[in-house]
């Protein structure tokens, strides 16, 4: 081949080649097994990542690398080619992430251990779920399995719930800083939701890989508002799920115990409304024994009452004077009517008025005398 | 976006109510009374509320790539 363009120094010929670079592959997705794996001064990662036939460099700031990697691991990586000043072809890694289940069981290890030390997944640290909950976020992709299944068992347990839902990946390389955004996005935007729902339905280990990120993992964990994760089948254990206020099985099982059940709600108040029912009876029987024992009561005072007045009454009738007159006995007056009470006061040749029972007799006094 | 006397605190007021029954307290007739009502009340507007309320899913109108 005759090149016939200019002539360039090393350092512009390099220029180009990153500008190239840049233009025509700006990002290349590798597949291959990490060896020579080593951290340089804390800040630097690099690596080499190789099949049968080839190796390519790569190179990472620390901060970039969010999940374990260990030498003999097979893994995924997003990465910017580039020609180093000293002639050196390298990738610049974006996102790295194990795959296949060997080398993801592995990075899962690891990272666990790691992060348990840090306390993410302290039981303690767990908050109780809302209850009635209004406002709700989910994150999850549009038109996925899991969503489907959530959204139906809300619909059909409860009612009156806001859903915000913030459409994300949920597998691959992009799917644990998409997540991560959503979350902090609702955190500073939308704090109003009681509750952050993180679910995807089942899939194998590279696709459920995602969730075991730790960037991901600790973002749930760092959440204000309570989380729940629900990513899966049943037997699936992500750090995700580990790192969450409430891990639910699958995405069913998270809507399950998000929201009530109508019916045995419905239940539950009827069930309340009998028991005061009930109580309002009783209440309402002790009263009639208390008038009824008041009415007893009043009764008998009563009873006395006039048993007494009975009683009076005879004892005032045997002073009644008709009915001393009756007995033989007379009353004896002045001749002006006044009711002579000491006789010892009469005179001799006074009048008087003697009343008996059937005459009024006019006297003189002839003589008085003590007995 | 919360409503008034929402499922939650109306749901709170009937246990409250109900635990007051179970209290000797109930043997207060004028107060029972007015609990009872109270109740009453309670319960119908709940029984409203899960009639009427719906479910609603809005997107979030955001990029998170």
């Amino acid at each position: 081949m005759i090149y016939t363009g200019e002539t360039l120094q090393v350092s512009e010929a390099v220029s180009l080649i990153n500008q190239t670079f840049e233009a025509a592959l700006p990002a290349v997705l590798v597949e291959g097994e990490v060896s020579s794996f080593k951290v340089s001064k804390g800040k630097w990662v690099f690596f080499d990542i190789k099949d049968e036939e080839s190796t390519i460099n790569c190179f990472m700031p620390v901060f970039h690398l969010k999940t374990p990697l260990e030498d003999g691991m097979t893994v995924k990586l997003v990465g910017e080619p580039k020609l180093t000043q000293w002639g050196r072809f390298s990738l610049t890694v974006k996102n790295v992430a194990p795959t296949g289940e060997g080398s993801i069981t592995k990075a899962y290890q690891i990272l666990k251990e790691k992060l348990e030390k840090e306390g993410i997944f302290d039981p303690g640290k767990k908050r109780m779920l809302p209850g009635f909950v209004q406002n709700i976020a989910v994150i999850s992709s549009e038109g996925a399995a899991g969503w489907e299944d959530f959204k139906r068992i809300v619909n059909d347990r409860w009612v009156g719930v806001n859903i915000n839902f913030a459409n994300v990946q949920v597998q691959g390389l992009a799917s644990p800083g998409q997540i991560s955004k959503a979350i902090d996005y609702v955190n500073k935007e939308m704090p109003e939701n009681e509750l952050i729902v993180i679910i995807r339905g089942g899939g194998s280990a590279d696709d459920l890989a995602g969730f075991n990120n730790e960037q991901l993992v600790k973002t749930i964990a760092a959440s204000k508002i309570p989380t729940v994760v629900g990513v899966g089948h049943e037997t699936d254990e992500t750090l995700a799920s580990l790192a969450a206020d409430v891990n639910a099985a699958t995405p069913t099982h998270a809507a399950t115990i998000i929201v009530p059940e109508i019916n045995e709600f419905r239940s539950s108040i009827e069930e309340s409304g009998k028991l005061m029912a009930r109580h309002m009876e009783l209440v309402f029987d002790s009263m009639q024994l208390l008038v009824s024992d008041s009415v007893n009561s009043i009764k008998s005072y009563f009873e006395d009452l006039f048993a007494n007045a009975e009683q009076m009454t005879r004892l005032i009738k045997s002073y009644n004077p008709k009915d001393i007159l009756n007995r033989g006995y007379s009353l004896l007056r002045r001749e002006g009517g006044q009711l002579l009470t000491s006789p010892a006061k009469l005179k001799v040749g006074e009048t008087v008025m003697i009343e008996t029972d059937k005459n009024n007799i006019s006297a003189e006094v002839k003589n008085v005398t003590k007995k | 976006m919360s409503q008034k006397n929402n499922i939650g605190d109306l749901y709170k007021q009937l246990e409250e109510i109900t635990e007051w029954f179970e209290s000797a307290e109930s043997k207060d007739v004028e107060a029972a009374i007015e609990k009872y009502e109270k109740a009453q009340e309670v319960i119908k507007e709940l029984n409203s509320q899960l009639k009427t309320l719906k479910n609603k899913i809005t997107k979030i109108d955001a990029n998170f790539e």
